[in-house]
């Protein structure tokens, strides 16, 4: 039986067999291929991502003459039209890469870009990402290239734009954005008895969901929800929460063991689980929603259209309220901005100059209309094209009235990576198995404080 | 001194040279044919492999140009993770059941195939035509026929009054469903391996059973299932491998909820790695399936192999 000392004999090795060379130049490469590996520098933490651009004389630097773009498939013509017009009007050319088919898929394929060729320069990022490309050293601070560029940043829906700050910078500007939005099947509103508007609270909502399920076909609700998953469950507690007085946090302070909180979290469990349930996980709520099965589901502005499609007799209402006053904020700004991660001026000022164009007042309003997403600029709904496309669809102006009751999203399901995620989890734990808060929510507030102190404290 | 060793010492030293020229012309006819595919191999199995190893000893956000040195603290969260006997219960039970529900159904499947009837080739090409089919494209179409609410699974159970499990939010249906998604996918190409295993089959020695009495039962226990030992045994690891490694599936219709109850190893380095960032953490998740697929291969290997009759 041979020894493992007798794989490379060394006596031997005056006058190498052909196995022996092999066995050596196989230990050299493997050697050679651990040395030589190219992933991150080890050491202290990263000092984030903090490229500020300070410092940068911009006037001194020309653009280049290529960018490349990493976005969803989500912006459709309208998008294509706006990057082509980008190009005649600066003749910069704009690649335009697909950043997959959804915001974890674009971050996935947006980091598995970093530091090869195919890396961004200007790359959407979602609500729930832009702050770990941050964190990892990914992204620029975009406060100084705005302002040598002269974009009126003021004129940015506020909500939105303050979506992207931290540590005093902006770190993108708003892009595809959206807010949840209360949809309702009035045809079954007007059979249940009910008045044709969305609730005002969440208790009124419960008040008249036995009306709804008397007339919801069975196996309906008069409530349908997503599927839990990462970017909606999260999402839109937020607004529950909210309008009760609670949070997830307050910037890195976990606020979960609060009581409005827990009634939040046991406001959900009843409404999943017991004889008073009033709603039901969708598996494809859109399809459900619209084929009659709900009286109403929550969803992203989008719907406005392409619900209306396929349910004409569809309400749009603002997302109910609860203890606060009604003019509070309680409504959570969601989608995606744009950030930019190029690594030499001569790109980030294109890449700028990119984020420009796609933002200008005509562009938003365009970008809006044909998309579904609200305006991100005030300016915007002054503009000829806003203002034919509010008159051909009317609901459109709803979700504009509402982003005076948005407001900035909790850093533990925005800015915490994996924070979307958890909660998810947890809300699991209340939606499907019935679980009481008092013992989920501790569980989540561990978890969080976990995922600070392992991927946000050391890089802060 | 040295004359009288000369006339030896001459010869010996051109044979040495001889055998210098011949083994330097091997190893470059060696390196010519095999080099390429030892390049092929070393750049994209073995360095991703030792550079997973290496980053699961690193504190490293996926992205980011810096990392912590952590040594074994990975594995050591890993190990002591509450989830982590969950997330491997889930997975050894969702192999066992694919593996052996596959394995039995494909060679059910190729029993009947392996008859004379009518439309034969037709029927050998849809049996086996969900195999080349993408996972995800598979997973989203049976997410419509297992929809509890609207889908086609309901509607055929609603007609005989029966009420559809909540395939997506009740335990066990969640698991149940992507096992039976991922038999449906598979089953045709166990079938198909197994149909060219069963045509290989001498008929001389099933005639010489039924000459001795033997009964089809006893034919296929005694004759026909042992001289499939080694297409058997080549399933059975190609299958528990496709099975600890199986992600597309999952992504589509379960997305690894809920409860966590699809989540195996697999998906959870996507979630650790790619949702989360974490992608030190999730390399030492890969590195542990890595070292589960070796242990469970050798074992296979080392045992199973005993009992397969070649012919």
């Amino acid at each position: 039986m041979r020894t493992s000392n007798e794989l490379i004999a060394l006596g031997r090795l005056g006058r190498p067999s052909r196995r022996n060379v092999l066995q050596l130049g196989g230990l050299g490469l493997g050697g050679g291929l651990l040395a030589a590996c190219s992933g991150p520098t080890v050491g202290g933490p990263d000092d984030g991502a903090s490229e500020t651009s300070a410092g940068v004389d911009w006037a001194s630097i020309e653009p280049a003459d290529e960018i490349t773009f990493m976005a969803l498939p989500w912006g459709g013509d309208v998008e294509v039209a706006l990057l082509e017009e980008f190009t005649e009007a600066t003749g910069i050319a704009v690649n335009a890469v697909s950043g997959g088919g959804s915001y974890e898929e674009l971050a996935q394929n947006f980091r598995a870009s970093l530091g090869t060729s195919e890396q961004p320069d200007v790359a959407q990022a979602s609500d729930v990402f832009w702050f770990q490309y941050l964190l990892t050293g990914s992204t620029m601070a975009v406060d100084d290239l705005l302002a040598y560029l002269e974009v009126d940043v003021d004129d940015f829906q506020g909500a939105l734009y303050d979506d992207y700050e931290f540590d005093g910078h902006h770190w993108a500007v708003p892009y595809g954005r959206s807010t949840p939005m209360f949809y309702y099947n009035t045809d079954l509103w007007e059979a249940a008895g009910l008045p044709d508007r969305g609730p005002e609270t969440w208790t009124e909502f419960q008040e008249w969901s036995p009306q709804l399920a008397s007339v919801v076909p069975a196996g309906g609700a008069p409530m349908g929800w997503a599927a839990p998953g990462p970017s909606g469950t999260a999402w839109i507690a937020q607004n529950v929460l909210w309008a009760h007085g609670a949070r997830y946090s307050n910037e890195w302070e976990w606020t979960l063991d609060s009581e409005e909180a827990l009634w939040v979290g046991n406001f959900y469990r009843d409404a999943f689980n017991g004889p008073d349930a009033w709603s039901k996980v969708g598996v494809d709520l859109a399809a459900e929603f619209t084929s009659g099965l709900y009286g109403s589901i929550l969803g992203s502005t989008g719907g406005i259209t392409s619900y209306r499609e396929l349910l004409p007799s569809l309400g749009v209402a603002f997302m109910p309220g609860g203890t606060v006053p009604a003019d509070a904020p309680r409504v959570p700004t969601g989608g995606n901005g744009l950030a930019i991660s190029a690594t030499t001026p001569e790109k980030q000022l294109a890449g700028g100059m990119l984020l420009q164009h796609l933002t200008t007042p005509e562009n938003s309003a365009r970008f809006s209309i044909g998309t579904g997403y609200v305006p991100t600029r005030g300016a915007a709904l002054e503009t000829d094209t806003m203002k034919a496309g509010i008159e051909e669809v009317p609901d459109r102006q709803i979700p504009i009235d509402q982003l005076a009751i948005t407001q900035v999203q909790d850093y533990a399901r925005a800015l915490l990576p994996g924070g979307d995620l958890l909660i998810t989890e947890h809300f699991e734990r209340i939606i499907l198995s019935g679980e009481n808060a008092e013992d989920v929510f501790p569980s989540l507030t561990s978890e969080f404080q976990r995922a600070f102190e392992q991927n946000v404290e050391p890089y802060l | 001194m040295g004359s009288p060793t000369l006339g030896i010492a001459v010869p010996e030293t051109r044979r040495a040279t001889a055998r210098r020229k011949k083994l330097r012309r091997n190893i470059g006819i060696f390196l010519l044919l095999a080099g390429p595919n030892y390049l092929v191999l070393m750049v994209f199995t073995y360095r991703p492999m030792f550079l997973s190893f290496y980053y699961s000893l690193l504190n490293w956000n996926l992205g980011s140009q810096m990392a912590q040195f952590v040594g074994l603290g990975n594995y050591a969260e890993w190990f002591n993770d509450p989830e982590t006997p969950r997330v491997l219960l889930t997975t050894l039970l969702y192999a066992l059941c694919t593996v052996a529900g596959g394995m039995a159904g494909g060679l059910a499947l190729a029993l009947a195939l392996n008859r004379k009837l009518a439309g034969r080739g037709i029927v050998r090409t849809v049996t086996f035509a969900p195999y080349v089919l993408s996972g995800i494209a598979v997973g989203f179409l049976w997410i419509y026929i297992f929809n509890p609410n609207i889908g086609l699974l309901a509607i055929v159970l609603g007609w005989f009054d029966v009420a559809s499990p909540e395939w997506f939010t009740q335990q066990p249906w969640p698991l149940l469903m992507i096992i039976v998604v991922t038999l449906w996918k598979h089953v045709g190409y166990v079938a198909l391996i197994y149909l060219a295993g069963l045509q290989s089959v001498p008929q001389d020695l099933r005639d010489a059973a039924a000459l001795d009495g033997a009964g089809t039962l006893r034919t296929f226990s005694r004759i026909t299932l042992p001289l499939l030992g080694p297409i058997t045994f080549f399933l059975l690891i190609t299958l528990t491998l496709s099975a600890l490694q199986s992600f597309d599936l999952i992504r589509a219709m379960t997305n690894g909820g809920p409860l966590g109850s699809t989540k195996t190893l697999m998906f959870q380095v996507y979630v650790e790695g790619f949702q989360i960032g974490r992608a030190g953490y999730g390399s030492a998740v890969a590195t542990v399936l890595f070292v589960l697929l070796l242990v469970i291969t050798v074992i296979q290997m080392k045992f199973v192999e005993r009992r397969v009759h070649y012919q």
